[in-house]
């Protein structure tokens, strides 16, 4: 048998079955519009990229919208760190100095004093900046040739280590082979790039 | 009505997008330190452990420190002074104890901060050559005496390399 003459015999034989489907059928498609479905549609497609803009999920991602970055600090120096006021020993720079600020001194965060000379070698450190989310190489260049001014002390150890390890150790006061005078004055923290 | 809900979906397709470009570009915040140098791995690890005495770029200055800059390379011509490199006691016992790492240093320090110094024909250190050199570092009473002698035979080699004018 064809498929066609299948259809035929079918087709004669209308059962009430089919009379009840297609009455049923037509009543539905008579009272719904086509363009109310796609409206609908519209609408679902528009919600659903917005469900996860609600707070609930919102208030997880809610610090980088604050300016700060989520990355975590890699150390409690850097968890603790500001980035407004070179003056403090919390300044962001000063993870790893271990002497006084020459900001307090009459000179800048990079800049030595007037009347000392800045010390040939400097101890590296690496410090994280809250502000951005990096972290730093930073080198702690002694100032010397004045006696020691101690208006502000600080001591910075990240990535300090014991002083049987001299060549990690910050308590070595580096002004030896400077030109002027082998007398500790202060410490600057200079930026040397971005570390990746 | 269907109006009505097509004039509610239309802001909220353009609040979607207006928020959603918000979100890519507060992830890309401005350094905090503008203008500065992004320095690769093997040039921070450099840095961290060599450039505070060598110099951040290799220039030592006035000081008792071997400049590196245009003259460290004049050791690399033999394969005694390639070792002697490794085994200097701030190279061979440094806090970088990964080889890999200690080669990649020691290959930015010779190509890049050696510069003219280096012999054209350099084979970069391997890690292995790095790992049997480092474990014997260099000790004894005479070790400026040493650094001379093992100097001048690479310096004599350099002359006498068909790769240098």
């Amino acid at each position: 048998m064809l498929p066609s003459e299948h259809t035929q015999k079918t087709e004669q034989g209308t059962s009430l079955f089919d009379r009840l489907t297609e009455t049923v059928l037509r009543h539905f498609a008579g009272h719904t519009s086509r363009r109310g479905v796609v409206a609908r549609l519209g609408g679902l497609a528009a919600a659903v990229p917005l469900f996860p803009l609600l707070p609930v999920s919102r208030a997880s991602a809610a610090t980088p919208a604050a300016g700060k970055v989520a990355s975590k600090a890699p150390t409690p120096f850097g968890a603790k760190a500001q980035v407004k006021d070179p003056n403090a020993c919390d300044y962001w720079r000063y993870c790893a100095i271990d002497g006084n600020l020459c900001t307090s001194c009459g000179g800048g965060v990079h800049s030595c004093p007037p009347g000392t000379a800045p010390s040939p070698t400097s101890w590296i450190g690496s410090c994280y900046n809250p502000q951005d989310g990096n972290s730093y190489m930073i080198a702690y260049r002694d100032c010397c040739g004045q006696d020691s001014c101690n208006e502000v002390t600080c001591l910075g150890t990240d990535g300090d280590q014991p002083s049987y390890r001299p060549m990690a150790n910050n308590d070595i006061i580096w002004c030896f082979g400077t030109g002027t005078s082998e007398m500790y004055n202060c410490s600057t923290a200079a930026v040397i790039g971005k570390a990746s | 009505m269907r109006a009505a809900l097509l004039r509610c979906v239309l802001p909220a397709c353009v609040t979607v997008l207006a928020l959603m470009a918000g979100a890519v570009r507060a992830h890309a915040a401005p350094d905090a330190v503008a203008g500065a140098t992004t320095l690769s791995h093997t040039q921070s690890v450099y840095v961290s452990h060599c450039g505070g005495c060598h110099g951040i770029e290799g220039i030592s200055g006035p000081t008792f420190v071997p400049m590196l800059r245009n003259s460290v390379g004049s050791f690399a011509c033999t394969q005694e002074g390639r070792a002697y490199l490794v085994r200097v006691p701030g190279v061979s016992m440094s806090l970088i104890r990964d080889d890999q790492t200690l080669a990649d240093v020691m290959n930015f320090v010779l190509i890049t901060l050696g510069g003219s110094s280096t012999p054209p024909g350099f084979k970069p250190y391997t890690a292995a050559e790095v790992h049997t050199w480092r474990a014997h570092p260099l000790s004894g009473p005479d070790f400026m005496a040493l650094r001379a002698h093992v100097l001048e035979r690479s310096l004599a080699a350099c002359a006498h390399s068909p790769n240098k004018g």
